[in-house]
């Protein structure tokens, strides 16, 4: 029971004083409650009291007392006058004077206590009075009565002395008159007829004593009542003066006249009442208008206090959720975190801190973190990490630990001082990432960055890089850097017609051989596609570059297995070096492509410096331009033909017509150097007329020779083709050189066809309506379908080089070209295939059912004149 | 709670002003201005001395039977051997005939027992006056040692104790059973005690035979002998005082002078007053004697003679008495429909 005293004893005293005194004013006010009513019922009483029944009643209690009192009088006088012969009357007056004295007495409530009090004196003396009355007025009965029954007698005494025996005339007389005065006498007022009436009462009775004894008696009688008549007549008279000069109605109006006062009293009393009535009343209407207002105003304040209330329950609420989310981020986040006190123990963690570090909350509860140490930072480490925590409150960095398995682990770990405005801090957090995953993550994302994907060579960046710091090593030793840019001939061909994946394969083995040939301190890098870059540091002399061209284009001869095919590669390098060819990475590479595009164009499977004379050239290209605009003006156009043999006995078949432009200072140029300018300057439809004319010509030449002439190919142009009326032109050129038409062949690309199909349909159509042939030039290359090829009149289809080019032994190179070949017989075409070059691939077409062969083999390009030769030749075999 | 208080105390006060004003409204306010005062009815003017019995007034039955039961009760007597009836018997002209009664343990009173036919037309009470009312003469006959010898305190304990008229009361008085209560009943019994239908009154009510020759020729012999002088009125006497020997001295003529015959003078002291005595109503008096204060006269003859010598100074002829006597018979009433024996 102890916790109860000390309960008691713990109740602070200081807040008493509030409570007692609201429940003060609660029991004062209550209080109120219960008196008020009763103060006003008695105020309400008060103001009512002078009830007006009553005092009506009382009035008239008080006029009739006084109307009795004068009738009292009356009927005294009423009996002393004979007037009224009983005394009901009298009697009936005083039993009522006395019955409403009775009732007077019994004053209204409503007069004050002064006033009854001079009321009930008042009434008192006028009782007394009445008493005085009362008593008179008995005395005055009985007299009366004496005098009345005397006087009622008198009459008859008189008669008893006449009728006597003796009685004579002067006793009637002396007798008669003597009856008549004591009547009047009775009924008046003169002292001087009582001294008369006694002389004659004394003459009677002297007269009587002389008469007879008969008349004695009744003489006697007759003046003892007339005797007692006028003995008892003035104290009769003498009674009712008394009775009438009472005061009784000057009193009665006495009563009247204090009672009005007192009730004049009354009533001012009891309007001082109905005015204090209506004051409180007034007061209660205002005190009610008070409170309603102080309950306006306070329902005001409540509902405004509600709302701040509801508004704050509001932001608890939300702060309750925020509190509840942070909980969770804190529960559920996958980071580690522990929050410490001020001297760094750890005070809380989140299930992601043991499942990161192995330890539960009540392992390091109490711990500092410095259980995680895992010893690899040094103490420096830690005291410029709390260094960073003192002035900024912040520290973050990658950290070593030790879980509690013993295992250490890197982290990315936050740490953040939460503390006081002041600055000093009363707790840290710290937010840490197991981070062994993102570092061989990290180190992947390096490699790949730097590395290519498929061969696992450096990439571009990583080349570049090396590069620099080649140059930078070259600047001091002042030696050379080479760059080396490597493209594989034909790659896309490789692509396009076997797979990626054996192109995917090659480019690995070709990576593999680059590597086995180079010093270990160059570079080599791919580039993407078939490009590979290579960079050779701290090169003695210049040719070293190309000693090891030759070194990786020797690499590369030998023919590679992939699967099932076996491929022979060639390639193009270019050759850039520092410093002749520039100063800096992107120069150096550039250059390098620049000539590596050089090497390929002229003839593939070789080297090319760059130079300036390169740089140069692209100089030229302008000059050359202008030199193209007037070619034919100049007649500087030349055709060379290149004979198509028959596939089965290499006899001549047919010429194509391959256009050459002697140029005055740079020699004979390939049409790859300026058609495609001529078709960037829109010379392309005359020079494309001018080489079916010099054809025609030639053929005309030859005929006009006397040689047997063969079928001579032109090839259109895709500008010709849209721009011109081939038909109408074909027809005016074999028209103007009489030839016939099987001899002129014309050959079109696969995509001059797919340009504008409809109309190409309908010009192969005449064409073919003339007798011209028509072929398909570069098959394969294109669209290469050969079902869409139907839709056109053509006689022939030249397999394009790249396939023939596969054809390099016996057992699969041939594949594409001979399924080609059965194809386009199916459909009732003729096959040439072009850039034959080997016996293999002579006898492998050969036994494919090719029809035609072109190429060095069959015989190169040639002017007419050594062509007259064969076909002189030919009409002599 | 307290923000309803306001309210509650406005409408505490709305209610208990409208009660207070309803029951304003219910007081009956009577103009008893106009209502006649029961007195005013008496004219000042008689030129009649004798007037008829007034008619019976309406009293309360339950009053009146409550009284009648009290007064033919002996409980209210000590020793419960005497109730009113006993000196005041109903069938003997409300007497008990005697010329003294004698009251408990046989006691004999000093004076003669009056009737109580038309006691209440007196003015005042007993012989010398000292009752003013018929309630407060009660006390006189209830502890006067020789008549009841009682007092309130029994009479209530015992009546308190009777279940009966514990029941009465109750019914017939808001307060119930109480002294005042019990005088008042008895006095309204007293009330109802009224004697009409006498040959007399009828004689006055027009029926002009209800007299014979000889109480007519007494009736005039009543006027003019002076006899009205005192007995005179509605009640024929009962509403003055006279002195017993107006004309001679009537007790120093029969001696035997006793405290009785004192009569006012016991009452007030006065020497004005020494024989005085009220002077009794002479209705139904030829079935009340023995005579007089003390029963000292036992015929009404007798009776007539005395009075005519001292109160008149008159020696009647006894013609004139008898005429007078045949007269005062017929003041004789009627009591519950059968004349008075």
């Amino acid at each position: 029971m102890s916790w109860i005293t000390f309960h008691s004893a713990d109740e602070p005293s200081s807040a008493r004083p509030a409570p007692t005194r609201k429940r003060r004013a609660t029991v004062l006010l209550l209080c109120a409650m219960i008196v008020a009513p009763f103060a006003l019922t008695w105020l309400f009483l008060r103001a009512e009291a002078v009830s007006t029944p009553n005092h009506t009643t009382y009035m008239r209690e008080l006029r009739l007392i006084r109307q009795a009192d004068a009738e009292l009088d009356a009927a005294v006088l009423s009996s002393r006058f004979g007037l009224s012969r009983n005394y009901d009357g009298i009697v009936a007056r005083m039993e009522a004077i006395d019955e409403l004295l009775d009732r007077i007495l019994q004053t209204p409530d409503f007069l004050l206590e002064a006033d009854r009090e001079v009321l009930v004196a008042s009434i008192e003396r006028y009782l007394r009075l009445q008493q005085t009355k009362f008593d008179l007025i008995d005395r005055f009965k009985r007299e009366n009565a004496v005098v009345s029954s005397s006087l009622a007698f008198l009459p008859a005494a008189l008669d008893s002395v006449h009728n006597a025996p003796g009685a004579d005339s002067a006793l009637f007389s002396l007798t008669g008159i003597y009856v008549r005065n004591v009547l009047t006498h009775a009924q008046t007022e003169d002292p001087a007829l009582a001294r008369i009436i006694e002389a004659q009462a004394e003459s009677i009775a002297a007269n009587a004593g002389q008469r007879a004894e008969s008349l004695a008696e009744p003489i006697r009688i007759l003046l003892r009542h007339g005797h007692l008549i006028t003995t008892s007549k003035p104290e009769l008279e003498a009674l009712v003066r008394d009775i009438l000069s009472l005061p009784t109605a000057l009193e009665g109006e006495n009563l009247s006249h204090t009672y009005a006062q007192g009730y004049a009293n009354a009533l001012a009393r009891s309007r001082m009442y109905r005015i204090l009535l209506y004051l409180v009343a007034l007061s209660l209407v205002a005190y009610v208008a008070f409170a309603m207002i102080r309950l306006y105003r306070t329902t005001g304040a409540l509902n405004a206090a509600n709302l701040a209330l509801e508004e704050r329950i509001d932001t608890l609420r939300q702060t309750q959720a925020d509190l509840r989310l942070y909980a969770r981020v804190f529960t559920s986040a996958s980071e580690g975190m522990a929050i410490t006190d001020s001297r760094a123990r750890i005070l809380a963690i989140n299930p992601a801190f043991s499942r990161i570090t192995g330890y539960s909350q009540e392992e390091v509860a109490g711990h500092t973190p410095a259980i995680l140490r895992s010893g690899r930072q040094d103490a420096s480490f830690y005291r410029k990490m709390w260094a960073a925590l003192e002035s900024r409150g912040q520290w973050q960095g990658e950290i070593w630990n030790r879980r509690k398995d013993g295992t250490v682990f890197p982290e990315w770990l936050s740490i953040t001082a939460v503390g006081h405005e002041d600055g000093s801090p009363d707790h840290y957090i710290a937010i840490f990432m197991d981070i062994s995953d993102r570092k061989q993550a990290e180190a992947t994302i390096h490699h790949l960055a730097h590395h290519d994907a498929l061969t696992g060579l450096p990439n571009l960046v990583l080349l570049r890089d090396r590069l620099d710091q080649a140059i930078l090593k070259a600047r001091r030793s002042g030696r050379h850097v080479g760059v080396l840019m490597l493209d594989l001939d034909r790659f896309k061909l490789i692509n396009d017609t076997l797979g990626h994946d054996v192109g995917d394969s090659l480019i690995v083995q070709v990576a593999r051989r680059c590597q086995s040939v180079l010093r270990e301190t160059d570079t080599i890098s791919r580039q993407g596609g078939d490009e590979f870059a290579f960079v050779l540091s701290d090169l003695e002399h210049v040719q070293d570059a190309a000693h090891a061209a030759r070194k990786l284009l020797n690499a590369l001869e030998a023919p590679f297995v992939l699967g099932a095919h076996t491929l022979t590669v060639t390639g193009s390098i270019g050759i850039a070096l520092y410093p002749d060819d520039g100063s800096d990475p992107s120069q150096l590479l550039g250059n390098a492509d620049a000539a590596m595009y050089r090497a390929k164009e002229e003839g593939r499977n070789g080297y090319a410096y760059y130079s300036d004379d390169l740089n140069l050239s692209s100089l030229s290209e302008l000059l050359l331009e202008n030199q193209l605009r007037n070619v034919l003006d100049r007649n500087e156009l030349r055709l060379h033909y290149q004979p198509k043999v028959d596939a089965r006995d290499g006899s001549l078949r047919g010429l194509e017509a391959l256009l050459r432009w002697q140029h005055p200072e740079q020699g004979l140029l390939s049409p790859g150097r300026f058609i495609p300018l001529a078709e960037d300057i829109g010379l392309i439809v005359p020079i494309g007329e001018w080489v079916l004319r010099e054809a025609c010509r030639q053929l005309r030449a030859w005929i006009d020779a006397g040689l047997e002439p063969v079928p001579v190919s032109v090839n259109l142009s895709a500008q010709q083709l849209a721009q011109q009326d081939i038909p109408s032109l074909v027809e005016s050129v074999l028209t103007a050189y009489r030839l016939a038409p099987h001899l002129l062949e014309l050959e079109l690309t696969e995509t001059m066809l797919m340009r504008d199909p409809q109309r190409t349909t309908g010009c192969l159509r005449r064409l073919r309506e003339l007798g011209v042939a028509l072929s398909i030039d570069d098959f394969g290359t294109g669209y290469s379908s050969l079902g869409y090829l139907r839709m056109f009149p053509v006689h022939t289809l030249k397999i394009d080089r790249s396939f023939v080019e596969d054809i390099r032994d016996t057992a699969t190179g041939e594949t594409i070209a001979i399924a080609i070949i059965a194809l386009a017989h199916s459909l009732g075409l003729k096959v040439v295939a072009e850039g034959v070059e080997t016996e293999v691939q002579r006898d492998q077409l050969a036994r494919g059912g090719c029809d035609q062969l072109q190429g060095y083999l069959c015989g190169r390009p040639a002017p007419a004149g050594d062509i007259a030769l064969r076909l002189r030749e030919t009409a002599r075999a | 709670m307290k923000r309803n208080l306001p309210y509650l105390l406005v409408v505490l006060l709305c209610g208990l002003a409208a009660a207070l004003v309803l029951l304003d409204q219910r007081v009956d306010v009577v103009d008893a201005n106009h209502l006649p005062a029961p007195w005013m009815q008496q004219a000042l003017v008689h030129q009649h001395p004798l007037l008829p019995l007034p008619p019976a007034p309406t009293l309360d039955p339950r009053h009146v039977a409550l009284g009648e039961s009290l007064f033919h009760d002996r409980l209210l007597s000590r020793d419960q051997t005497v109730s009113c009836a006993s000196c005041h018997d109903l069938q003997r002209g409300g007497t008990d005939r005697l010329a003294r009664s004698r009251g408990v343990d046989g006691l004999e009173g000093p004076t003669n027992a009056p009737t109580v036919f038309n006691v209440a037309l007196d003015f005042v009470f007993m012989r010398d006056g000292s009752a003013a009312s018929l309630e407060a003469q009660m006390a006189g006959p209830l502890y006067a040692r020789h008549e009841m010898g009682s007092d309130w305190e029994t009479v209530l304990e015992r009546l308190s104790r009777h279940e009966e008229y514990a029941r009465l009361f109750a019914a017939a008085y808001p307060d119930g059973l109480t002294e005042a209560n019990v005088a008042s009943a008895i006095a309204t019994f007293q009330r109802s005690l009224l004697t009409p239908d006498a040959p007399f009154d009828r004689y006055l009510q027009g029926d002009a035979a209800a007299l014979d020759a000889r109480a007519l020729a007494g009736y005039q012999l009543f006027k003019t002998r002076g006899c009205t002088s005192c007995h005179q009125g509605a009640n024929i006497g009962g509403n003055m005082f006279q002195r017993f020997g107006v004309m001679d001295d009537y007790f120093a003529d029969r001696g035997a002078i006793t405290d009785a015959s004192l009569g006012r003078f016991n009452v007030t002291g006065r020497e004005q007053d020494r024989h005085v005595f009220k002077v009794p109503s002479l209705r139904n008096v030829a079935v009340t004697a023995p005579y007089f204060h003390d029963g000292s006269v036992a015929s009404l003859e007798q009776a007539i003679a005395i009075m005519a010598r001292y109160q008149l100074g008159l020696a009647l002829p006894d013609e004139e008495i008898e005429a007078i006597a045949a007269f005062l018979n017929s003041l004789t009433g009627t009591f519950r429909g059968s004349p008075l024996q």
